[in-house]
């Protein structure tokens, strides 16, 4: 039967320039002219652009009068166009399977723009190999999935609450899973957000309500993904819920039980600057409402008595006995949103942060400033609690630091390996400039007769109103000195002395102040390398997720059905987070108007002839996709179409031979690889 | 001599044979066992990975040390043709993003691709030694990174297998080559070419006298072939496919096989398989006797008649005619 298909087969080859991307390396003209003579080969062309209109119809057109039923496109990596491609060929009534690309671009003359006549040579021999894929290429018929029309939104922070009340609002029913008690992420800590000076909360509040309010949206607090299986349309979703101790329902929030409770922690919200019980509210305005109980201070978990809690709450809301348990939530589409966590300025030891009580980072300063906070809005240094008069800002700690980077590490040993969080990063981590030029200014506000001195490497301000936030704050009088100081030193008085170079008059500065703000850069999330592997996706190389596609797809991922949105992407401020929450939304939803999604059938195909239900498949297949069954010809393997991926490992092991992949057969990669070879 | 064969033989086939049937009644616990298997497998892997490549990059660098420079500004210097397996969600992305990077690697490289590195049969390894490649690349997604889990853990597997094969059949192993690289390491794909294309520059083209096997053309063919045979043979496939789990699991007694003693076993099977198939290779190209076989074979006749006899008797030689004194077979394939 194959015999037949690869006798009739009538092949079109179309070879693209792609501009002066592939043209200006590899000379087309060659590889088509190579390609005509080639076995079922019926007509080549070559397009300037194939992807564009033009290209496109010339395909469909020679589909039609020629009746090409196999089509070959030399052009990019299939990765970017293979599905422009297989729309093309159902719209002229092909089977979409009947494609196959040669990836001339990636692959090819962008890698070999030195050697044209060797990238010709290989690009001939890919053409090839594709057209002896395509010879053995057979249509496919799709499977159809289900669409479960609900979304879940990983991580509650201002990127992960826009998203819900996008898809709230569009009448989609989603879930927000949050990590912590509350949700709100970083934003809810800010005191001002730039370069409005909004206050933070009082903005992200309003929303968080909106949240709790709306009900489409469910929230899990204190839960977190422990499985994730399915696909696109069809997701299980395991979740660890952990026990809040406090019935989120009962509670109202009186505060009655934390005002009588006898254990004092600090607050980690607060940065540990403050204290808060064991039994707590992280945030006033935290939703959910309600209070919980941290498990390892409070008396009665680790000491087994007190229950004084229990005894105060009116509402009998205290519920000692919660356990943690897995629930299974099943979703169309995920939004990932689980942020970044701030760069551990402890692995840059020059600064002394963690060592000098005055030194602190810009999130501690935005705790130190609000209102809210430990100090009640006093900006006093945490050593002594004196307001302090003079304070310098640090810019780019733990980001842009390709090389220089462990300068100092080494000489304090005592610090130990130094973690994942405190590696210094090579990137940019493009909020700590107008961070630091909104802290710089809030100081000014605050204390107008203070010094206030911001060292920079360079200020980027790129941004609606930043430049002119920038330019105020200048004009008002913080000094801004260009060179990253090499150490700080601490004086008797727990003062700070700064000695630096002044790249713009290149005297040497040896400048003391009373406190030192480092503007600590956004890094991963801690947790992330794990909820990557268990969604499959991919990260860059900076360690956040990788996107779809750089430039055109920047809210997706690599995985069908799983879209990004803020931080966890890539360091961006609220306005971005907001905004690819937006386009996230827009693609779940997108997802989840469909009834149906079709699968790409990729499945094994089983000689039952073959086969002697050794069950070698059925042990390595890692979704249980194939099973030995008992049949009247003994046991025999079953594959079900549903859960198998296609990955192929079942047909690569197999240990009769008797399996082999649809749309990657052996024969067919025999096929390739012979063909990729020959010596033309 | 020849005793000691059919002891080792039952032994081996005891071995699998119990290693089947246990398969067949912990089949059914196996899914279980796939995630612990899994988190296990990240460290376990991780490590070794970790020593393997050290050990690939030391290699690589000692022999760039040595006369790199000489060969390459030479005129007409072997160049060798390389094809690469790479799976769709991690390599193929890793090897787009050396191309949107414009980062420059050997031309020698020549990619097919594969939804994941766990589709790469052991044959199709070597399929591309019976063309024109010099050196086969399986490359994959990092441990515990696979699209589809566990793929490239089946890959290593039996890369590690084919080598031994390789190995045993005097060719160069280091003609195979996997690694891992993410859809983030473009320029760690780029080095890796041009690591692996230098490495097989050493090793010389495949099947010349000037190579380092020192084989003919005609016998490094001669040789994949065998080594693609042994590829298709139930007991190989079974045993690669079971690797992992042999070593990694323990069976339903709590015990593990030992690596040495699973390396016995492997290359006990290779060299019967081995023999076996170069003898069904040969009476595929006509009629030929035990005697003869020998001779071709360099190998003793008791033993090639013994190999001869047990192929007869799995259907794959049939007696053709008697030639003189001796029976001659050929090949029901
Ligand atoms: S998908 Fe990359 S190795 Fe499995």
């Amino acid at each position: 039967m194959q015999q037949g298909i690869e006798s009739s087969a009538r092949i079109g080859v179309y070879v693209c320039h792609c501009g002066l991307n592939i043209a200006g390396v590899v000379d087309v003209e060659a590889v088509r002219e190579s390609a005509r003579s080639l076995e079922g080969v019926v007509v080549v062309r070559d397009n300037r652009y194939t992807c564009s209109e033009v290209g496109q119809k010339s395909i469909a057109d020679d589909i039609r009068e020629l009746m090409l039923n196999r089509v070959v496109i030399a052009s990019c990596s299939p990765r970017l166009h293979e599905k422009t491609f297989r729309t093309l060929l159902e719209k002229s009534g092909l089977n979409p399977h009947l494609l196959e690309m040669a990836n001339i671009r990636e692959h090819c003359s962008w890698v070999h723009y030195d050697d044209p006549e060797a990238a010709t040579e290989k690009a001939k021999h890919l053409v090839r190999s594709a057209v002896a894929r395509a010879r053995l290429l057979q249509p496919l018929s799709r499977a159809k999935g289900r669409v479960i029309p609900k979304v879940m939104v990983v991580g509650g922070g201002v990127a992960g609450i826009s998203a819900a009340l996008y898809l709230g609002g569009m009448g989609i029913k989603t879930y927000l899973v949050e990590r912590e008690p509350s949700i709100g992420g970083h934003m809810a800590m800010l005191d001002k957000t730039f370069p409005t000076l909004d206050c933070s909360l009082c903005i992200l509040s309003p929303k968080m309500v909106e949240v709790a309010e709306c009900e489409n949206i469910e929230i899990l607090s204190l839960s977190e993904i422990e499985k994730v299986e399915g696909q696109v349309g069809d997701f299980r979703i395991q979740v660890r819920r952990k026990p809040r101790y406090v019935n989120e329902e009962k509670c109202v929030g009186c505060g009655d039980c934390a005002a009588k409770c006898p254990v004092k922690v600090e607050d980690e919200f607060n940065r540990n600057m403050g204290t808060r019980k064991a039994i707590y509210i992280p945030f006033p305005q935290a939703i959910p409402p309600a209070y919980v109980i941290d498990e390892k201070n409070c008396r009665y978990f680790t000491q087994g008595k007190c229950k004084v809690c229990e005894k105060v709450c009116e509402r009998g809301a205290i519920e000692y006995d919660q356990t943690s348990y897995t629930e299974t939530i099943e979703v169309g589409a995920i939004i990932v949103a689980t942020g970044f966590q701030p760069y551990d300025a402890r692995g840059l030891p020059q600064y002394g942060y963690g060592r000098f009580a005055n030194v602190i980072t810009s999130l501690d300063f935005e705790r130190l400033i609000c209102a809210d906070g430990p100090t009640y809005g006093k900006l006093k240094r945490p050593g002594d609690g004196k307001v302090p008069k003079r304070v310098a800002f640090i810019q780019c700690v733990g980001s842009r630091n390709a090389s220089s980077g462990d300068r100092g590490y080494e000489s304090c040993p005592e610090m130990g390996p130094r973690a994942e969080a405190a590696e210094p990063k090579a990137y940019c981590s493009r909020v700590c400039c107008m961070i630091t030029a909104k802290q710089a200014f809030m100081v000014l506000e605050k204390y107008p007769d203070a010094e206030v001195y911001v060292y920079y490497i360079d200020m980027r301000t790129a941004g609606k109103g930043f430049e002119e936030f920038y330019r105020r704050g200048r004009s008002e009088g913080i000094v801004f000195l260009r060179g990253k100081p090499g150490e700080i030193e601490e004086t008797d008085d727990g003062c700070l002395r700064v000695v630096s170079e002044d790249m713009d008059s290149g005297c040497i500065l040896d400048l003391t102040f009373d406190m030192v703000v480092l503007a600590q850069g956004l890094v991963p999330p801690h947790g992330l390398v794990e909820l990557a592997q268990k969604m499959n996706l991919s990260r860059s190389e900076d360690g956040f997720l990788m996107e779809g596609h750089p430039k055109l797809r920047p809210a997706e991922t690599g995985i069908d059905g799983i879209y990004l949105a803020g931080c966890v992407q890539f360091p961006k401020d609220i306005p971005d987070s907001v905004a690819q929450a937006g386009a996230a939304a827009a693609a779940a939803a997108v997802t989840c108007s469909k009834d149906t999604i079709e699968i790409d059938p990729l499945g094994p195909v089983i000689d039952a002839e073959l086969c002697i239900g050794c069950k070698l498949c059925e042990m390595l297949c890692p979704y249980g996709a194939i099973r030995v069954e008992l049949t009247d010809k003994g046991p025999k393997a079953k594959s079900i179409e549903v859960a198998c991926k296609g990955c192929g490992v079942c047909g690569a092991s197999c240990s009769t031979k008797a399996i082999t992949m649809k749309h990657y057969t052996d024969s067919q990669l025999t096929a390739q690889a012979k063909a990729i070879l020959e010596v033309v | 001599m020849a005793e000691q064969v059919t002891v080792d033989v039952n032994q081996a086939e005891g071995v699998l044979e119990t290693e089947r049937v246990q398969g067949l009644e912990q089949a059914s616990g196996t899914c279980n066992t796939i995630e612990a298997q899994r988190v296990e497998a990240e460290q376990v892997e991780a490590e070794q990975v970790k020593v393997e490549r050290v050990e690939v990059k030391h290699a690589v660098d000692a022999e760039n040390a040595f006369d790199a420079e000489e060969d390459l500004g030479k005129e007409g210097a072997f160049e060798p043709v390389i094809v690469g397996f790479l799976c769709n969600w991690c390599s193929y992305a890793g090897a787009d993003l050396a191309g949107t990077s414009r980062l420059s690697y050997p031309t020698n490289l020549r990619v097919i691709r594969v939804m994941c590195s766990g589709r790469v049969d052991p044959g199709l390894m070597l399929e591309p030694f019976l063309s024109a490649a010099d050196g086969v690349m399986v490359l994959g997604c990092h441990p515990a990174d696979c699209h589809y889990m566990t793929g490239n853990y089946q890959a290593e597997q039996r890369v590690l297998c084919v080598k031994a094969l390789l190995a045993h059949l005097g060719i160069a192993s280091g003609r195979l080559y996997l690694d891992w690289v993410s859809a983030a390491e473009g320029a760690r794909f780029a080095e890796l070419v041009a690591e692996f294309t230098n490495q097989v520059k050493k090793l010389g083209p495949a099947g010349c006298g000037e190579s380092q096997e020192g084989l003919s053309r005609e016998e490094f063919i001669r040789r994949v072939r065998v080594a693609k045979r042994v590829c298709e043979k139930e007991k190989f496939r079974w045993l690669v496919g079971r690797r992992k789990a042999l070593l990694e699991e323990e069976n339903v007694y709590g015990e593990k096989l030992q690596a040495g003693k699973f390396n016995d076993l492997m290359s006990f099977v290779i060299t019967e398989e081995c023999l076996r198939a170069a003898i069904e290779l040969l009476a595929e190209e006509g009629p030929i006797s035990c005697k003869e076989i020998a001779e071709v074979l360099g190998m003793p006749a008791g033993k090639v008649l013994e190999h001869t006899a047990y192929l007869k008797r799995a259907g794959l030689l049939e007696l053709h005619d008697v030639r003189g004194q001796s029976p001659r077979y050929v090949a029901l394939r």
